[in-house]
């Protein structure tokens, strides 16, 4: 089966630098995220997390975390912004 | 991933974050809610959930709700509730012990089955269906009534099933048959019985309203049976007819003349009448009424007489002219007496002259079967 992630990684030649994180938005209803070490903040409008080097500020309405798993998590709702600091 | 089977929890405390990123090491979470500042809501599969309860007491939060959903909690439940398990328990227990008695007793086969039902409901032997014999409740039933030609019973279920016929009695048994009597005078000339005691033979003069055949019969142990009588009898019976002739004979004739007089009435009341004069010496009358209008408001009738002048006139004649007329005159009479079922077997008439009068007798002697 076809891997996007996989694809992603033999065409960039700097492997490093994708396997820190994976984000996949979808029609910014949907937020699934690959990689993270752990939530910093959980509201309604913002969601934040960590990945190794940093931290991924989600910003919207009605956000709910809807999966929370070791490495990966997907949240639902309104996704206005996505910010890595 | 959808999960049916969850626990919901809803928890309250400080610094949630890191106590989900502990959680979710171990467990699957999913739609977590930050509902306010302290408090949020999240769910776990439903075998995980005491698991996860123990963590969050664990790691000193409050819980505010939790709550089991899914038909996999229903189930678990419903074997929890431990008030439900006794009722179902109890429920058996008492199904097994009554389930050995009948409860009911039902009659088929006949209209007026509570006769039965009341007999057996007093006389069962006993309620324990493996202690009742089906032959003998049989027996019991053919002992008691009579009127039944087939029993047949058996234990359905918790009922007592009992299949009945009842017994055709022949209606020589216990009916009164009138007997075969003669509808008309004549002498008998062929006799066929074919059930029943015969009365009379053949030659006999039998006057109508005898008895022919009685409606029993007596064996040969001497009993008497009630039966239909039934024979086919052939009789030999007479008919008469007469004609008058007179040699002088005064008859009516209309003159020609007539007058129409009109009343028209309403409620029995005379409305309206044309009063014509009546100079008639000898006159007949025919009349005839009818409505005026075809409705029922005002209903006019109208009663129309027509007068008509007849004066008398003498007409002579002789019998030997009117012989023939006077001998089919007799005869039609003599005919009209039939009714239609006989065979005729002979005809004859005679003459009997009187003063100025002649008498034509006419005499048919037929054949009836009945």
């Amino acid at each position: 089966m076809f891997n996007f992630f996989d694809e992603l990684k033999k065409i960039i030649k700097n492997e490093k630098l994708i396997e820190k994180y994976n984000i996949v938005n979808m029609s910014g209803k949907i937020l699934y995220v690959e990689g993270h070490t752990g939530i910093c903040q959980l509201s309604k409008e913002i969601i934040s997390f960590k990945f190794k080097g940093g931290v991924i500020i989600v910003e919207g309405k009605d956000l709910i975390l809807n999966e929370l798993m070791d490495k990966t998590l997907k949240i639902t709702g309104e996704i206005k912004k996505i910010e890595a600091v | 991933m959808k999960k049916i089977n969850y626990v919901y929890f809803e928890i309250k405390g400080l610094n949630q974050e890191k106590f989900f990123n502990s959680l979710s090491k171990k467990f699957y979470l999913y739609e977590i809610n930050r509902l306010e500042k302290n408090r949020t809501s999240f769910k776990v599969s439903f075998f995980e959930g005491p698991k996860v309860k123990k963590e969050i007491i664990s790691a000193g939060f409050e819980i505010l709700k939790e709550q089991k959903k899914g038909p996999f909690f229903y189930l678990f439940n419903l074997f929890t509730s431990y008030g439900i398990i006794a009722g179902i328990v109890i429920s058996l227990f008492l199904y097994f012990i009554q389930l050995p008695f009948i409860q009911k007793i039902e009659v088929w086969g006949i209209e007026n089955s509570s006769q039965v039902v009341e007999f057996l409901s007093k006389n069962l032997p006993s309620k324990n269906r493996n202690k009742i014999n089906i032959h003998q409740i049989e027996s019991m039933i053919s002992d008691n009534f009579d009127d039944i030609s087939f029993i047949s019973a058996s234990i359905i279920g918790q009922s007592l099933i009992i299949n009945l016929k009842e017994a055709i009695v022949p209606p020589e048994m216990n009916e009164v048959f009138s007997p075969l009597i003669s509808p008309y005078d004549g002498v008998i000339t062929d006799i066929n019985l074919i059930q029943g005691t015969l009365n009379v033979s053949v030659g006999d003069i039998i006057q109508k309203g005898q008895i022919l055949v009685e409606g029993k019969i007596i064996n040969s142990e001497g009993e008497i049976f009630n039966i239909q009588p039934k024979a086919e009898i052939s009789m030999n019976i007479w008919f008469e007819g007469e004609a008058t002739h007179c040699d002088e004979e005064v008859v009516s004739l209309r003159t020609g003349n007539k007058i129409e007089k009109s009343v028209v009435s309403l409620f029995g009341s005379e409305f309206y009448s044309n009063n014509p004069t009546l100079n008639f010496s000898n006159y007949e009358t025919e009349t005839s009424t009818k409505y005026l209008s075809f409705n029922n408001i005002l209903p006019f009738i109208v009663t129309k007489t027509i007068f008509y002048e007849i004066k008398t006139q003498t007409i002579y004649s002789s019998f030997d002219e009117r012989k023939d007329e006077f001998i089919q005159k007799a005869r039609l009479n003599c005919l009209q007496k039939l009714s239609g079922c006989e065979i005729i077997k002979e005809e004859k008439f005679r003459i009997i002259e009187g003063a100025g009068t002649t008498s034509v007798k006419y005499l048919i002697t037929a054949e009836v079967v009945f």
